[in-house]
């Protein structure tokens, strides 16, 4: 059985000028990127082009890679960047458009019954209150909810991208959890 | 002394974060297992915080399942493959399952059309392999016909060499008498010519009596006092001949 090549010698090799490490490092971990996107963002089409924007950026600033820290906590660093960056820029291109969100948002959560239309399925219409709610958050708690759902990363991993103290990170998702129940509890799902 | 329920007071978020994501140590664990036992607080939140997760997850898979993203890094690469080992009778099969029923019966038609004409076209390749033996009979029979013609010819001709000559003449005047008749524009001198002409040649035997003057008489060129003059130009007739 031959052994598993870490990402971090697959790294060394990107570096000694192998034109196919980098790839094999976007084949490992374009599909766990693209979640991640798609929990910040909500879109595919943005999800993909921050996923490739990520990948654009690691291997630019493959260089800078010292190994002190994992490489999939680099790559989700940048990916969460990335995603925080397109917020913004959608935050400063549409002001009037994300307040209109909100405000549509808030109206689902208080009257959901009276909006959504009856023939949705009870299940489909719980999973897009979750949806909605997730998208409420603010992006600091939001950002931990999804890389921790999404991909799945320890709490040690979020501190490592996020640059953020352990108990941070845990009293974040703690409080995001508590505001999508709260969220949820109003919407009935 | 027992913590009293005030979820307030329990202001461990961290540990129940942490328990419920499975990320406190073994000790920890068991100490906070022990501790939630006996603080509704603690239970109640699990429990709702569990729910919420539960919900997410929902979110989350069908978010992942809905997005394309996977099948263009795994199976994206193979769908063209797939599709490119896809059988032509695949490819025909599912033409006809999409076609609408008019070109169906067009193209049943034009096969059918297509094994009839192949039928056809084989058939007259036998059918002429057959004939070609036939052929060279047929160019046997060919000769021999011709020579049973050749041979009735000639039959025929001896025949006809072989009928008596004044039936041929007397047929040949009469012949001529009929067209001259139905020709009434015609001059005499062409009838003379003609009667004259059919006579001589026609006649090997020299002229009787009776039919000198029955010649003469339908020429009208002799009355009844010149029968010595019409013997006289009968053996002299003969004679010159």
């Amino acid at each position: 059985m031959e052994p598993v090549t870490t990402d971090e010698h697959i790294v060394e090799r990107a570096l000694t000028g192998d034109a196919d490490a980098f790839g094999e490092i976007v084949k490992r971990w374009e599909r766990r990127i693209f979640a991640l996107a798609y929990g910040m963002l909500g879109r595919e089409e943005e999800a993909r082009d921050a996923t490739q924007e990520t990948f654009l950026a690691a291997f630019k600033n493959l260089r800078a890679f010292r190994g002190e820290a994992k490489v999939s906590s680099w790559l989700h660093r940048i990916a969460v960047n990335q995603c925080i960056t397109r917020q913004r820029r959608a935050k400063v291109r549409s002001e009037a458009a994300l307040d209109d969100e909100e405000e549509k948002n808030a109206a689902a959560f208080k009257a959901p019954s009276e909006l959504l239309p009856a023939r949705v399925a009870e299940g489909q219409e719980r999973i897009e209150a979750v949806r909605r709610a997730v998208y409420a958050l603010p992006v600091d708690l939001r950002q931990v909810v999804v890389m921790k759902e999404f991909e799945d990363l320890t709490f040690r991993e979020i501190a490592d991208v996020l640059d953020l103290p352990l108990s941070t990170v845990k009293s974040r998702l703690y409080t995001a959890l508590k505001q999508l129940q709260m969220r949820l509890q109003k919407y009935g799902a | 002394m027992s913590e009293a329920f005030d979820p307030i007071a329990c202001d461990r978020d961290e540990d129940r974060i942490a328990f419920l994501y499975g990320e406190l140590g073994d000790r920890e664990a068991r100490s906070f297992d022990q501790h939630r036992r006996n603080c509704p607080a603690c239970e109640s939140e699990l429990l709702d915080l569990g729910w919420t997760r539960q919900s997410i997850a929902a979110w989350r898979d069908q978010s992942l399942c809905l997005t394309s993203f996977a099948s263009t890094s795994d199976a994206a690469v193979a769908e063209p493959r797939q599709a490119h080992r896809r059988s032509a009778l695949a490819a025909i099969r599912s033409f006809f399952e999409l076609s609408p029923l008019w070109l169906k019966g067009a193209a049943g038609f034009a096969v059918l059309l297509l094994c009839v004409l192949t039928g056809l076209a084989i058939s007259g390749l036998l059918h002429g392999s057959h004939v070609t033996p036939s052929a060279v009979t047929q160019a046997y029979s060919q000769r021999e016909f011709e020579e049973a013609v050749n041979k009735k010819v000639d039959a025929r001709l001896a025949e006809l060499a072989s009928q008596p000559k004044e039936k041929s003449a007397v047929g040949l005047s009469e012949k001529n008498r009929s067209t001259d008749e139905t020709r009434p524009a015609r001059n005499s001198s062409n009838r003379e010519m003609t009667a004259a002409n059919a006579t001589p040649k026609k006649q090997s035997k020299p002229l009787t009596r009776a039919e000198r003057y029955q010649l003469a008489a339908d020429l009208r060129l002799v009355t009844d006092e010149d029968d010595d003059t019409l013997q006289l130009l009968g053996d002299r007739l003969n004679r010159d001949k």
